[in-house]
């Protein structure tokens, strides 16, 4: 994602400031603006994304936490965890590392949780559906039977449709960003300038 | 905002390199291991803020090969993916990322592999470093700690204290049980403007919120995460702003960077660390470093 700021240099003061002030300085101003504008967005969505049982998803915190702003004296960037571009971009999860399905939660307590830690399930399958469950024996009178409980349904991919609403569009990126920017050249206190000379 | 329906799907990314966030990685996994018996309470109170940011504990964990596995898998999910990382995705050896559950469960295997037993009266409760909500508890703070450290050292240089001198203390994520941050704020001697949470960098406040003698669940930093499962965070305030509610004067200087976030980067922390232990065990007599492991001081 690319965006242009445009600074009115129409006033003599700020055209001069402008020609002393280094480029560094400035892409860090910009690059910290986007860190802000994208850290909002995710604090946003945060607000409205649950799990599928209703509880509020940590994922937006972590990216929150995870993103950052680089610069150098040609470039201004935010850079975001990895897993932000899925949920951007969209695309299809399929299990690696010679795995042969991916574990879906199918309850709470499975969430957040790899299958593995669990150390007793076995796979399953229920109405054509592979899973992996919890058999245990049940006691008293229903004594004889299994209790099956299902924490993982186990499926060979996952399709994430875009979602471009998980970070601002190009124009209010341009839009906050410059704000920023004209009100850091536009103050009372001059900005932080090289040594002249 | 956009709308998601009206606007045809962007086209997949062109394949960059991986940029793995090297610097959160050596901030990771240059913290020294301390293993301990002593709980939340005694650790806050008898090691430094310094100490802390320059080590991998838990409250009551001893086995120092748990500790460098928790020290790995917050450098490794801290560091993102390299291109080793990619070559072993594309090669379909391995996931492209350490997921929450898969750090969880590399703890897990080193706890059973080291024969790890909880206390009876602790088994099954948060105390019992098994469990999946002590792991994750585990995972999350240490990921957030090494994030925190590296947002508060790079919102303290001098450009980007200039053009954004202040910082509010916002909610970035629901909780169900929420902390009343407000009160919290006012007895860390902070004051709102409008409602809002707001304080230059550097003031005494964000030290306040972090500080165990204040509040029990604090977890000792002047950034956040500020305590255990905290949804809250902060975000930069403009100069523009900073004047407009009245936290500033118009045209007074910037403040001036705290000293700690040069003294306290990553090489140095990895090198202080003996020193830091050091002075903790001079200051605190009634604890000592006994076979690598800190403990109370048998009377």
């Amino acid at each position: 994602m690319s965006y242009q700021v445009v600074i009115d240099t129409a006033r003599p003061s700020l055209r001069k400031l402008l020609r002393r002030v280094e480029p560094k300085a400035l892409n860090k101003i910009i690059a910290r603006s986007a860190l802000r504008l994208t850290r909002d967005r995710f604090a946003q969505v945060a607000t409205y994304m649950r799990n599928p049982w209703g509880k509020p998803a940590q994922f937006w915190k972590r990216m929150y936490r995870g993103s950052r702003a680089e610069s150098s004296s040609y470039s201004a960037a935010v850079l975001v965890p990895r897993e932000v571009a899925l949920h951007y971009y969209g695309g299809t999860v399929r299990p690696t590392g010679g795995r042969k399905a991916l574990t879906i939660p199918a309850n709470a307590s499975a969430y957040r949780r790899s299958a593995k830690s669990f150390r007793d399930l076995v796979v399953v399958v229920l109405k054509g559906r592979a899973a992996l469950a919890r058999v245990q024996e049940r006691k008293g009178r229903n004594k004889g039977s299994d209790k099956l409980t299902v924490y993982y349904w186990l499926v060979g991919a996952v399709r994430m449709k875009p979602n471009l609403s998980v970070l601002p569009t190009e124009r209010q990126y341009q839009a906050g960003i410059s704000r920023d920017v004209m009100d850091y050249f536009s103050r009372g206190t001059p900005p932080r300038l090289p040594p002249v000379g | 905002m956009a709308d998601p329906a009206a606007i045809p799907a962007p086209p997949p990314p062109p394949r960059r390199p991986a940029r793995p966030f090297i610097e959160g990685f050596l901030r990771a996994s240059s913290r020294g291991i301390l293993p301990t018996s002593l709980d939340s309470r005694e650790l806050g109170a008898r090691l430094s803020g310094e100490l802390r940011r320059s080590s991998t504990f838990a409250a009551r964990m001893e086995i120092a090969s748990v500790l460098q596995r928790i020290r790995d898998v917050t450098a490794t999910i801290v560091q993102g993916p390299t291109d080793a990382d990619e070559a072993a995705r594309d090669a379909g050896e391995s996931p492209l990322l350490l997921s929450l559950p898969e750090a969880k469960a590399r703890i897990l295997d080193e706890l059973y592999r080291a024969n790890y037993r909880p206390a009876p009266d602790e088994e099954g409760t948060i105390k019992d470093f098994t469990t999946d909500a002590r792991l994750d508890l585990i995972v999350s703070t240490n990921e957030a700690v090494v994030h925190g450290h590296g947002s508060w050292v790079a919102s303290l240089e001098p450009d980007v204290l200039d053009a954004f001198p202040a910082q509010e203390l916002v909610r970035v994520s629901p909780a169900e049980e929420p902390r009343n941050w407000t009160l919290r704020w006012m007895m860390a001697g902070g004051t709102t403007y409008g409602g809002r949470m707001v304080a230059l960098k550097g003031a005494p406040v964000w030290d306040a919120l972090g500080n165990n003698a204040l509040f029990p669940d604090a977890l000792g930093n002047p950034y956040p995460p500020f305590a255990f499962n905290s949804g809250m965070d902060v975000r930069d305030v403009s100069r523009a702003e900073a004047e407009a509610i009245g936290l500033m004067q118009p045209g007074s200087a910037a403040p001036r960077p705290d000293p700690r976030a040069l003294t306290e980067g990553m090489r140095v922390q990895a090198d202080r660390f003996d020193e830091l232990l050091a002075e903790a065990l001079a200051e605190n007599p009634d604890i000592e470093l006994v076979d690598g492991v800190l403990r109370p001081r048998n009377p």
